[in-house]
């Protein structure tokens, strides 16, 4: 939750600064000529990187508007690229890597719009002709602070425009009055991360419940836009194959599967550092006791024949609840998981973002991943 | 500050609230000041009829050691004991580095004296060498409240702060199990221990005492076969086991499957790390060519037979 705004005196006459103050009329505001007094408060709290979740940060980005997504060494990427139009996020799940890649920061809401806008029109013509998939929630929840941005109407309306990109907002929230308040699109993919009802209670903090989440999917193909899910992190935990089954069970009841344009699968995985970090922040978080062992990018994961157990489970359910026809990927995973467990060896990341993009009518590609 | 000779008899040694250095060993200090004299005079403070050591703890004591009747000392007239360990602190930290231990009785008293929390994190943890943050002070604190044989522990075997951590997130009854364990093994280990202990009970909810009433463990424990470092040794292999089970029961899988094939000696088979990847590495060393004929005889042998498969198949 939202505490306080500092803004940027650079940024405070852009129309996006205006919107969001005009929509946060009961938060304190200051307006900053730097970042020194946010660094101070959160060196100050006991938390300070879940102080950092109370602090809205409105400045301009100075560049890279768009990036390829740095996924991990070593394994097999799916060629996505991300939009940093927000930085860090006020949800607060005990996995969450932005702890570490982030460190103590404010959640961080770039306002330089038209600028924005300018840098990828220059990275959509670099691409033109080829399809590209791209989001805006890597680091950050893309929804999360739409009720005070009102950003993702905006976002939908200019990428609907530019068919050979996969756009794509993903979230943990419910915050979906914008996109429902937008054009639907084929391209425009709107994708909740999805968990067990234990792992989201226990972990995801500030998150709505899985349900609220499935709910919120079944409005927004309504209204007319594919959806896409995220069960990332897996976690073992007991009776993780009932609790995940139940899950995927009433996803696909909820949600036609040719609505659903891909599910990602990832297991969990941290690096040591965040390990430290979630047995201090979170030290009810049982997570850090499942059996991961060092991996070959040196993230910590589960002990590979666990892994793929796991895997073979969601799977198996996706089939049997009639998800055959969905494209599934595997989000940091090696050649080896993605052959046993989906049969297919994508080898590089280009296969696996041609399998991912062709759901349009149209697009030229047969590529499927099943 | 006013320099004098005062007579040492006036120092209150018992004093220590100003006090830092804790290392021991005075030799190269006594034989310095037998040379040379005291070069640089402690400075003091005034306690009632007495005079408190605010610097120069090692020197002053080297002098006692020494027999000197009278010390040459500085005497402030500071009286805010705040300000006065703040000047113990600067003299110190300016000409050297302190020891963990230092550093947790440093904080604890700036802590007593009433510093907030806050500035603590902020000015004292930094110069210290240790993260800003709110949980590492409390593990400082924590450090200078420790009981003595932890204490002793920390200051003997000078553990990284990884460990002292991990050790304090035990309870004191613990602590005092643990220690002996932890003495005979280098810094990884210790900390490999206690993080698996810390897992498996969490993971288990079991207390570390019910844990080692177990029979494997007090069977090492009680063996009078194995020194402490064979028995803590074993311990934390025990540890290992039960942390990663499933691990442990692939390695003994491939383990078993070298066996059943009789794997020769001087060719060693290798999982990959933790079995993440799907191969397994295979050397030996030569210095002929018939000794190289000779090693791939046996593994062409070895090549025929159903039992190899065992050595890529795990249970998963």
């Amino acid at each position: 939750m939202i505490e306080r705004i500092f803004v940027d005196r650079k940024a405070a006459s852009e129309p996006l600064t205006r919107r969001i103050l005009k929509n946060s009329p009961d938060i304190p505001i200051e307006f900053v000529t730097r970042r020194r007094p946010i660094d101070d408060r959160m060196a100050a709290a006991e938390d300070p990187i879940g102080e950092g979740k109370k602090i809205l940060w409105l400045t301009r980005q100075k560049g890279g508007f768009v990036k390829p997504c740095p996924c991990t060494p070593k394994y097999i990427g799916c060629h996505y690229f991300i939009i940093n139009s927000v930085l860090n996020c006020p949800l607060d799940c005990s996995y969450c890597i932005l702890q570490l890649y982030l460190g103590p920061s404010p959640v961080t809401v770039f306002v330089n719009l038209e600028e924005m806008r300018r840098g990828w029109d220059a990275f959509i013509r670099r691409r033109s002709g080829r399809f590209f998939r791209v989001g805006t929630g890597e680091l950050g929840d893309s929804l999360a602070l739409d009720p005070l941005t009102r950003t993702a109407a905006e976002f939908i309306s200019y990428f609907r425009t530019r068919p050979n990109a996969f756009f794509e907002l993903k979230t943990k929230t419910v915050h979906i009055q914008g996109v429902l308040e937008a054009e639907p699109a084929e391209n425009i993919v709107i994708s909740w991360s999805l968990n067990s009802v234990p792992v989201a209670r226990r972990e995801e903090k500030g998150a709505p419940s899985v349900f609220e989440r499935l709910e919120a999917a079944r409005e927004v193909v309504k209204r007319g836009f594919p959806v896409g899910f995220h069960f990332d992190p897996l976690v073992l935990h007991p009776g993780w194959e009932e609790a995940y089954g139940r899950i995927i069970e009433r996803l696909l009841r909820m949600i036609p599967a040719d609505r659903i344009r891909w599910i990602s699968l990832g297991s969990l995985r941290f690096s040591p550092a965040l390990k430290g970090m979630i047995e201090e922040r979170f030290p009810a978080s049982r997570l850090p006791l499942g059996e991961m062992v060092p991996g070959r990018d040196g993230k910590l994961r589960y002990f590979k024949p666990l892994r793929l157990e796991l895997y073979r489970g969601i799977v198996t359910a996706l089939r049997r609840n009639g998800g055959e026809g969905i494209p599934l990927y595997f989000c940091m995973e090696d050649g080896e998981a993605w052959q046993k467990i989906l049969k297919k060896n994508p080898g590089r990341k280009d296969d696996v973002e041609r399998a991912l993009s062709p759901r349009v009518k149209g697009s030229g590609s047969n590529l499927r991943l099943y | 500050m006013r320099y004098e000779e005062v007579s040492l008899r006036a120092i209150d040694f018992r004093d220590e609230r100003y006090r830092i250095s804790r290392g021991a060993g005075l030799e190269h200090l006594m034989r310095s000041i037998r040379q040379e004299g005291l070069v640089s005079p402690p400075v003091v403070c005034r306690s009632g009829r007495r005079y408190v050591l605010v610097t120069g703890w090692k020197r002053a004591l080297a002098c006692r050691a020494l027999g000197f009747r009278k010390l040459p000392v500085l005497i402030t007239e500071e009286t805010n004991e705040l300000h006065l360990l703040r000047l113990a602190f600067s003299e110190n930290g300016a000409t050297r580095e302190f020891s963990l231990l230092e550093k947790a009785d440093l904080l604890d008293k700036l802590n007593r004296l009433g510093m907030s929390v806050n500035r603590l994190v902020r000015e004292y943890l930094p110069p210290l060498g240790l993260p800003a943050t709110a949980v590492h002070l409390r593990m400082m604190l924590s450090l200078a409240g420790a009981h003595r044989s932890v204490r002793d522990f920390v200051s003997e075997k000078s553990p990284s702060p990884a460990v002292v951590k991990a050790l304090l997130g035990f309870s004191a009854g613990d602590r005092r199990l643990l220690l002996p364990l932890l003495r005979p093994l280098g810094q990884n280990k210790q900390r490999q221990v206690l993080e698996d202990l810390r897992d498996v009970c969490r993971r288990d909810g079991i207390p570390v005492r019910r844990l080692f009433r177990r029979q494997g463990f007090q069977s090492i424990f009680r063996s009078s076969r194995l020194s402490m470092l064979q028995k803590a040794e074993a311990a934390r292999q025990g540890l290992k086991r039960m942390r990663f089970p499933a691990l442990n029961a692939r390695e003994e899988e491939f383990r078993s499957a070298l066996r059943q094939l009789k794997w020769p000696g001087g060719i060693t088979a290798q999982p990959s790390p933790y079995f993440e990847e799907d191969h397994v590495t295979v050397s030996f060393r030569m210095g002929s060519r018939e000794e190289f004929r000779a090693a791939l005889d046996k593994l062409r042998d070895i090549a025929g037979r159903d039992e190899l498969d065992a050595l890529f198949r795990g249970k998963g």
